[in-house]
């Protein structure tokens, strides 16, 4: 275990040293950070491997239009300088005040476009009392996208060549919920509807920033797609304390080894 | 069963009358059993809550407007008054035969007759009032220890109280009367924890109603003049074989009933491979079955006396019938199978519970498989009265197969 | 005598588990559930709902109380006539004890006996992802499923139907209610035994969610149920006109139907790995993590066949306006969507167009 792990370990329990890694922060600060009665948190989680090969997935309905595109499996990319993509970082705790800046900046649609047979993005957060989820085909075919939130109406939209389709989630879910086409089987995607803001999903680089969090120890759960709740031995059920103080609060690089992802 | 053998040929046996008496019976035995088969079908078996009461009234002082008014009721105190004339019958049957027949073996047999049919009724009641033993136990823990301790305690007192003076101080008394109190312990442990599972209490009530109606059968059979002015044996090489083969058919057939009764009684929340394991025997059964029943005919058909070839093909008979309705009442309870509709004929068909074909095809299934059983027990009893080996060895021969038939069946 | 003792012996078999709710672990590994979750579970369920025998209907749920005692218990008569324990008369062998589809008939069956614990129900008049009616459920009791093991239930009196969907309405927001304390206490650990404020919080955020969620469509008939518009009376060279614009459509790349139903309505599309919502989640990434799942569910994975239209048993019922309400507001829980424009979606197919898809289907099943 790197002495990097002992030392978030550390961090994660007593929260003491949050300000010392504000200094190594790679992501420039802005606006909300500034402020000092909220705190942002952010950090890197890196694939410690080699990238796996992404698995060319089977292309075997509406061939004439599919078959063009090397559609490849989505369930654990790796950006090229072994950045983990696709984690969700999301705040366990209950939510007690969002600043008014948050709720204002927020778009008003979160997209997802059929586009070349596969969804685009592959994953998706959505905050329900303020955002409708927009569903586009750019395809030359028949989309569909279904999914069934916990307790929440399930969706099974047809979308047809050129047209779209908006949705609303009425109630948050605990975790991301997985959106399939019945058309396409390959095709894949997951949206995360909750009643906050307070969710990142790690991009390209396996960085994640949680802006505009009420200052305190806070939990927050990990979740990746093919490990369900990212479990390791320093967060148990995926989950992790810190003490958020007013401004940057850098968690650092994170090594997470191989097996965890190996698919089951 | 195998009975017929050791009567005294001496002079008149039995009575007319007895023979008449099983006959009432079993014609009415026949019918109490479709009822029984209809009061399952149509779920009426708790119609009537208090046994042997009619919601309060004697059974047979219950109004008979009451009684017809609703269907469910009609059909389970409907099942009592017929149960109960069966019962009258059953008595009456066992006193001619008590009083009336020379042989040792049929005044038994009426007395057990008599012993069924008031287990079978005990278990009907049972089957209706178990709730309220299940109650009790719920309500208060220790009631199957304390009633089977008492048991065990009274059986104890009654052997220290009947057995001899002197006797009291030896360790064999002692030790015979704790084993004989621990039986009973034993005995009413099982028959309270018994009482408490209804569905096995209908299992069991549905077992024996076959088993008594054959019995029923036996008797008309024993009782009969051609039976007791018995010819000579017809004598072939192959008695032996037939007469094995026709006890393992009745055997086979009692074996069918009791799987065909696990089926129907499946509770609701058992796992759910327990009805594939039910219906997988039933039909392995139902094959075996007809192989041997068909068997059976191929090696009478040409030899034997028309009591016999003419009972195996009665037998076939009522078989295939009750293959074509074991099949019906698949369909009209669970529809086709699928392998049926997509690989043979795309047929449409919409259970209709309680419907008339499938109220229909399962009791007549039911009722007409316990008179497979009659029929096949009757063959057994004639073909071991009517057919022989040949004279030469034929006894000792006699001797094996009837302990190579004894064997079969146990297994 | 022997043959009887050997009946006693086989009966005995196959013993009755007690009557009581069954916990839901579908898709838990059970070595993982500790005995304390699973009281802490069974314990606020039983709060909630009570059991099988003594079921407990909170008055925050809007259920008919009555209804659902007429229904849940033991098999019983009256002297009137009067039934009680209808469900486990009728419906437990197939759906359970406890609304989860897993009696001891459901294997079979194909497909499986509804489990009612999901909240979703197939044939409904409701638009796509609405709860169905009561009116629905009652439907499917008169009417049975056709080429399936759900019997017609018409001879039933009107009081024990109505007390049928109750229960079954209280089953299933039962099942939702456990699902979401079954994910509480389980995936997310919740501290035990559970405080009253998580079971209160528990109980708002599945039992009253859901009830509301059967509630809406019967409170707002004009916001959630479909109502097929008249059907155009044809004359014959306008009915061959419909069939023939129908085909197009089903045809069309934008309806898809082929996909599933295969282009000549057979049920042989390409896409013939398609399993509905109960299934799916038994399915895995990989043939080793599907073997892995099948462990984790009281019932082995089942596939689900897209229609064939050719044999003309139509599940949900053969009128033209029962198929209308299939291709317009699809089959709730399954791979077949809604092609009629709903909220937010401008939908595949517009009225008419549903007609002569519908006017298509009915021709290739010969109903026409």
């Amino acid at each position: 275990m790197s002495n990097k792990v002992h030392r978030r370990r550390f961090l994660s329990q007593t929260a003491a040293v949050a300000a010392v890694w504000t200094a190594a922060a790679k992501t420039p600060c802005r606006a909300l950070a500034a402020n000092d009665s909220w705190g942002d948190l952010t950090g890197r989680l890196v694939y410690d491997g080699a990238a796996p090969e992404r698995e060319r997935l089977v292309v075997d309905k509406d061939v004439d239009c599919c078959g063009k595109f090397d559609i490849r499996d989505e369930s654990l990319m790796v950006g090229a300088d072994g950045g983990l993509m696709n984690v969700y970082v999301y705040l366990r705790s209950k939510v007690r005040a969002i600043p008014p800046e948050l709720q204002k900046t927020v778009e008003k649609q979160v997209l997802l476009d059929n586009r070349d047979c596969i969804f685009i993005p592959h994953c998706m957060k959505i905050w329900n009392s303020r955002q409708e989820f927009y569903i586009k085909n750019s395809d030359p075919v028949a989309q569909n996208v279904a999914f069934s939130p916990d307790l929440d109406q399930p969706a099974n939209i047809v979308i047809p060549v050129d047209t779209d389709a908006t949705w609303k989630f009425n109630r948050p879910q605990r975790k991301p919920v997985p959106i399939a086409c019945n058309y396409h089987p390959w095709e894949s995607a997951y949206i995360f509807p909750v009643d906050h803001p307070y969710v990142a999903i790690t991009g390209e680089d396996g960085t994640f920033t949680i802006r505009g969090l009420p200052l305190g120890e806070l939990e927050f759960q990990f979740w990746h797609e093919r490990t369900d709740f990212l479990e390791t031995r320093d967060w148990p059920r995926g989950r992790l304390t810190v003490a958020i103080r007013a401004g940057l609060n850098d968690l650092g690089t994170i090594k997470l080894p191989p097996v965890l992802f190996a698919k089951k | 069963m195998n009975s017929g053998r050791d009567l005294p040929i001496s002079a008149l046996p039995s009575s007319r009358a007895a023979h008449r008496a099983a006959w009432v019976l079993a014609c009415a035995v026949f019918p109490l059993i479709w009822m029984g088969g209809l009061v399952t079908t149509y779920s009426a078996g708790m119609a009537v809550p208090d046994w042997p009461s009619t919601y309060g009234y004697n059974l047979f002082l219950y109004p008979l407007a009451s009684w017809l008014e609703v269907w469910d009721v009609f059909l389970e105190h409907g099942h009592r008054l017929l149960g109960a004339a069966v019962g009258l019958s059953t008595i009456w049957l066992a006193i001619l035969l008590w009083r009336r027949d020379s042989r040792r073996l049929l005044r038994w047999l009426g007395v057990i007759a008599l012993g069924g049919v008031c287990l079978q009724g005990t278990l009907g009641g049972l089957r209706v009032t178990g709730s309220s033993i299940r109650q009790m136990t719920i309500a208060w823990t220790p009631a199957p220890l304390f009633l089977s301790a008492s048991a065990g305690l009274f059986a104890l007192a009654a052997q220290v109280v009947l057995g001899g003076g002197a006797e009291r101080r030896s360790l064999v008394f002692w030790a015979r009367s704790a084993a004989v109190s621990a039986a009973f312990f034993a005995l009413a442990w099982f028959g309270v924890d018994m009482a408490r599972d209804q569905l096995f209490l209908a299992k069991m009530h549905g077992s024996t109603a076959p088993a008594f109606f054959a019995l029923a059968a036996c008797i008309i059979t024993l009782t009969s003049p051609g039976w007791i002015a018995r010819g000579p044996a017809q004598q072939s090489a192959s008695a032996g074989r037939v007469q094995c083969l026709a006890v393992v058919v009745t055997g086979m057939i009692y074996l069918q009933i009791v799987l065909g009764v696990n089926l129907r009684h499946i509770a609701p929340d058992a796992a759910p491979w327990w009805f594939l394991v039910w219906v997988w025997s039933h039909l392995i059964v139902a094959g075996a079955a007809a192989v041997l029943i068909v068997w059976q005919w191929l090696a009478v058909r040409r030899w034997a006396p028309p009591a016999v070839t003419r009972r195996s093909l009665l037998l076939a008979g009522l078989f295939l019938l009750q293959l074509v309705l074991g099949a019906t009442t698949w369909v009209t309870n669970y529809g086709w199978p699928l392998w049926f509709t997509t690989l043979i004929l795309p047929v449409q068909y919409t259970v209709v519970a309680e419907g008339l074909w499938q109220v229909l095809s399962t009791t007549a299934h039911v009722g007409v498989g316990s008179l497979c059983l009659v029929v096949a027990a009757s063959t057994a009893l004639w073909s071991r009265r009517l057919l022989a080996l040949p004279a030469t060895a034929a006894a000792d021969a006699r001797k094996t197969d009837a302990g190579q038939a004894r064997r079969k069946q146990r297994r | 005598m022997v043959f009887f003792s050997a009946a006693l012996v086989v009966s005995g078999c196959g013993q009755s588990e007690s009557p009581g709710f069954r916990i839901n672990l579908d898709g838990y590994d059970p070595a993982k559930v500790s005995q304390a979750q699973r009281e802490a579970i069974g314990e606020a369920m039983e709060e909630f709902f009570g059991t099988p025998d003594v079921p407990r209907v909170p008055q925050e749920l809007g259920l008919d109380a009555e209804r659902i005692a007429v229904a849940a218990g033991p098999v019983e008569g009256r002297a009137d006539g009067a039934q009680h324990g209808v469900y486990r008369q009728h419906c437990a062998v197939c759906h359970g004890i406890s609304g989860d589809g897993a009696g001891a008939l459901a294997t079979t069956v194909d497909p499986y006996p509804r489990d009612f614990r999901l909240g979703v129900f197939k044939y409904t008049t409701t638009r796509a992802g609405a709860k169905p009616l009561r009116s629905d459920l009652r439907r499917i009791l008169l009417r049975g499923i056709p080429s399936t093991g759900m019997p017609s239930y018409a001879q039933l009196t009107d009081r024990e139907l109505a007390a049928l969907v109750e229960y079954v309405v209280y089953l299933s927001i039962r099942g939702e209610t456990e699902r979401y304390l079954v994910q509480r206490v389980i995936d997310e650990g919740e501290y035990l035994p559970l405080g009253a404020d998580v079971k209160e919080e528990v109980f708002d955020e599945a039992a009253v969610w859901a009830a509301e969620s059967w509630a809406a469509p019967e409170q707002n008939p004009e916001d959630t149920v479909v109502v097929p518009p008249p059907r155009p009376e044809y004359t014959p060279p306008q009915r061959a006109a419909s069939i023939e614009r129908g085909k197009q459509l089903y045809a069309s790349k934008n309806s898809q139907c082929v996909q599933c139903h295969g282009p000549k309505g057979d049920g042989d599309g390409e896409n013939d790995l398609l399993y509905d919502d109960w299934n799916k989640p038994k399915i895995g990434v990989t043939p080793e993590e599907t073997a892995r799942l099948a462990r984790l569910y009281r019932l082995p994975a089942q596939k689900l066949r897209a229609r064939n239209f050719r044999e003309g048993a139509f599940r949900g019922g053969g009128n033209p306006e029962d198929l209308y309400l299939r291709v317009y507001a699809g089959i709730k829980g399954t791979p077949m969507p809604a092609a009629g424009p709903q909220a937010g979606a401008g939908g595949v197919l517009t009225p008419e167009e549903i007609w002569d898809v519908v006017n298509y289907v009915l021709s290739l099943s010969g109903r026409y």
